[in-house]
């Protein structure tokens, strides 16, 4: 015992070394603290912003943030902090946003419109989807309808099972996008399904591998590995075109068959009563972000869809997918 | 041919000096974030991401790889010394590593736990090289009805660890399935015991639970004792006596090997639930079971061995199917796609150079690391002779710290209090941790996948019977939860 007691003293030298630079770290700190308060009244941007991001880092959505937030903090000229609040299914990061100031210094990467408005209807939260500021869309992923090759090969075919008994489809939680979708296609193509719950896209798709599924609704970026190489097929996509990223898969339309578009349309979105001049000048750079060379090389290389979409017909998209999940409120009840 | 020219070229890159720097500079960030507890390997990767966006892919890939890949030895090394870890996957290590420090072979337990990340790592790195897509078409065949039964064999394994005393043993094990089922029922979306807490609704976080039970627990233990962390004040083991210590057990090794690399393989479990089940598992097949948790070194192999094994039988499903195997891995997978490397079936053919850059680099991570273990460890060792007054305060700070950095709520703080004080009851009145540990893990993923597999089969139950794997597994269960038993019998009616 009284061996360890000689080990501190001998510690001892280092640790005033270190004790000293702590303290002179935080006396430096305290000093650069003194210089910050707004008394340069320079116009917005003149600090940091902090986006919050309502999922876990790796996903679709962070990759898309990352890229646009370097190309995005060079035009406005202040530094970006990306705020990564997974969890819950988005309501903390939402409602973090929701509440916080409408001084511009708050944003929120608005991922899923649909989720947002499952919770809101399922749970008790503080925001409300509707009342959020849209600012800027910067992306509509397509989603679509994947099957393994080596049970379904075409339309037709997974049709014809399909009369006979009903389809396992897997699709990303209860109230989701795919979820949606997943309706929305079995309803138009009038056949029996049984909707099943994954974690997420990739939980799913590993079961379509193994053959446990007979389809999963997806979006197109999430199965884009699996389908490139073959194991698995996409049938068809949901958006109206062709979607400029996929251009190789056929949308449902081309196929004959009217499924109603159903929009994942990831952007910019502020707290309530953001003002409109903060919105114009966010606005503006994110447009400009849109059509910077190097953005659309790092898009098209990382299989990020640009469909740019300017705040007030951001704002329609929003309603459009919160009346969709009216209608079919119902039908997503069940389980 | 052409694949055999991608394969040197992406070894001759891996030993370019700017691939080796950044191996190296990965390898000792990992080390760093795995020491501090609740900063994982993800959370390390994430926040280096920015860094590397400019980077050669290749070169990027290989300092996230090595973070990833390192951070789950430096937690071993907290768990081992001063029974905080570093991550989830480190706690099954702390039931006899630390004991073993207790005992003053710390340096020796760092020692076996240096010569697992050798070898789990570079038998992992085999497989993953030259079998990625074989073993990946395998876990593909894990439906959800496969993983519930994995689930339940996991769980089987309990009996095993509750011998001595089966009814506070279960209840402990019912307690964390209790546990698990606090959130979000993901399947119906329905929260469940919750009272409107946000911070609450994707269940108790495993970290600060973890943190609570071991760290915190022991923190009240150490501080009422006085003396320091070490009994003795002569620390015993010289350099070597670790791996020589590991290769007295090959069949502890050969299974622990085995676990370690199909669950890495399943995109359902991780490293957390191998190296329990690795534990377990060499608890059931001793002669011995008793020594367990009282500083045995299978303790520290088995849970250890698996964990690095499952680390690179991770990337598998990671790299061949783009189907993350782990959250760490998710965060991989993303970084990945950031750099334009899809991952898939293809990504051998499409991005080879790149991906055997990043392969090759791993398997030399697992050399860096095994030299700086085992010359490090008879350093590292000497924080259990530090005085109790001044280590205590310093592990409570990094406990909190690190229950707080999990997730940035202050009530995982809270959390890991709680269970700071239920670890210090649990222990101090003989109920196992590792069962309540178990539960919390395994819970949830028997409960979701039971959920989906009945609704695949329209509530019918012989899913569960339906294929080959779900019998094999069923069959595995059911022995594994009489086999303790049936051997009692067996040695108590033997004549002597």
């Amino acid at each position: 015992m009284r061996k360890g007691r000689g080990l501190t003293e001998g510690l001892g030298g280092i640790g005033r070394e270190i004790l000293r630079y702590s303290l002179a770290g935080i006396i430096v700190l305290g000093l650069l603290s003194f210089g910050s308060p707004g008394h340069t009244q320079k116009k917005y941007p003149n600090r940091p912003i902090t986006i919050v991001l309502p999922v876990p880092p790796g996903g679709t959505a962070d990759i898309q943030t990352r890229g646009i937030v370097s190309y995005l903090q060079n035009i406005l000229g202040v530094p970006l902090a990306v705020e990564s609040v997974p969890g819950a299914s988005g309501i903390i990061a939402y409602t973090r946003a929701f509440l916080s100031k409408p001084d511009g210094y708050t944003l929120l990467f608005f991922d899923s419109i649909l989720r947002a408005c499952t919770n809101e209807r399922l749970q008790k939260v503080e925001y409300k989807t509707l009342r959020f500021t849209p600012i800027f869309a910067v992306s509509d992923q397509p989603l679509c309808w994947v099957v393994n090759p080596q049970v379904y090969q075409s339309l037709p075919q997974f049709l014809e099972a399909a009369r006979s008994k009903p389809m396992n489809i897997g699709m990303s939680g209860k109230g989701s996008t795919s979820h949606l979708y997943a309706l929305l296609v079995t309803e138009s193509l009038k056949f029996k399904a049984r909707y099943v719950p994954f974690g997420g896209g990739a939980e799913s798709l590993n079961s379509l591998v193994g053959k446990h599924l007979d389809a999963v609704s997806v979006s197109v970026g999430s199965s884009y590995g699996l389908v490139s190489s073959g194991t698995l097929k996409i049938l068809f996509v949901s958006s109206e075109k062709r979607s400029t990223v996929y251009p190789e898969f056929p949308t449902s339309k081309e196929l004959g068959y009217a499924i109603p578009h159903i929009p994942f349309v990831n952007g910019f979105a502020g707290p309530p009563g953001l003002p409109k001049e903060i919105v114009k000048i966010l606005e503006e750079a994110l447009s400009k972000v849109m059509v910077t060379p190097e953005y659309q090389a790092w898009a098209k290389k990382t299989k990020v869809d640009v469909t740019p979409l300017k705040g007030e017909d951001y704002k329609k998209v929003i309603e459009q997918g919160y009346n969709l999940l009216e209608k079919y409120q119902n039908l997503l009840q069940e389980m | 041919m052409e694949q055999f020219h991608l394969i040197l070229s992406g070894i001759t890159f891996a030993f370019t000096w700017n691939n080796i720097l950044a191996m190296i500079a990965g390898t000792t960030i990992g080390v760093i974030f795995g020491v501090l507890p609740g900063i994982g390997g993800s959370a390390a990767m994430a926040l280096l991401l920015p860094m590397t966006l400019g980077w050669n892919p290749a070169t990027a890939l290989t300092m996230m790889g090595t973070i990833f890949l390192s951070s789950s030895f430096g937690g071993s090394i907290t768990s081992i010394l001063i029974n905080t870890p570093g991550d989830t996957s480190n706690a099954a290590t702390m039931m006899d590593g630390y004991p073993m420090t207790q005992q003053g072979r710390g340096a020796e337990a760092i020692g076996i736990s240096s010569t697992c990340v050798l070898v789990g790592g570079g038998v992992g790195w085999m497989l993953l090289s030259f079998s990625a897509p074989l073993i990946a078409s395998f876990a593909a065949r894990f439906g959800p009805a496969e993983n519930t039964v994995l689930a339940i064999l996991a769980l089987s394994i309990i009996s095993a660890l509750v011998m001595s005393s089966p009814i506070k043993g279960l209840m402990s094990a019912a307690m964390g399935l209790f546990i698990s089922s606090i959130g979000f029922d993901s399947i119906t979306g329905f929260p469940r015991y919750v009272r409107g807490v946000f911070s609450l609704y994707e269940g108790i976080p495993f970290m600060p639970a973890v943190i609570g039970m071991f760290a915190l627990s022991q923190v009240i233990t150490l501080g009422m004792e006085g003396g320091a962390i070490s009994t003795v004040t002569e620390l015993k083991g010289k350099l070597t006596t670790g791996i020589k210590i590991f290769f007295q057990y090959p069949g502890t090794i050969f299974r622990s090997l085995l676990i370690g690399i199909i669950v890495g393989a399943l995109p359902a479990a991780g490293r957390t639930t191998s190296s329990f089940m690795a534990y377990a598992d060499a608890v059931r097949a001793s002669k011995n079971p008793e020594t367990f948790g009282k500083g045995n070194p299978q303790g520290v192999l088995a849970p250890e061995l698996a964990n690095n094994s499952c680390a690179m039988g991770d990337f598998i499903p990671t790299l061949a199917l783009g189907i993350p195997g782990s959250a760490g891995c998710a965060v991989f997978l993303g970084i990945m796609l950031l750099h334009g490397v899809v991952p898939g079936p293809r990504a051998f053919v499409d991005n080879g150079q790149t991906l055997y850059t990043l392969l090759t680099s791993l398997f030399l991570s697992t050399i860096v690391l095994f030299i700086f273990g085992i010359t490090g460890s008879k350093y590292f060792a000497r924080i259990s002779l530090i005085q109790n007054e001044i280590i205590v305060p310093l592990i409570l700070i990094f406990s909190l710290l690190g229950a707080f950095a999990f997730r940035n709520y202050f009530i995982d703080v809270i959390i890991c209090c709680l269970f700071g004080f239920l670890g210090y009851f649990m222990i101090q009145h003989g109920y196992g941790t590792i069962p309540l540990l178990l539960g919390m893990v395994l819970g949830d993923m028997a409960e979701k996948n039971f959920h989906r597999a009945l609704i695949m089969s329209d509530g019918h139950y012989d899913i569960f019977w339906s294929s080959w794997i779900t019998r094999i597994l069923l069959a595995l269960s059911i022995l594994s939860i009489v086999w303790p038993y049936a051997k009692l019998v067996y040695r108590k009616s033997k004549p002597r």
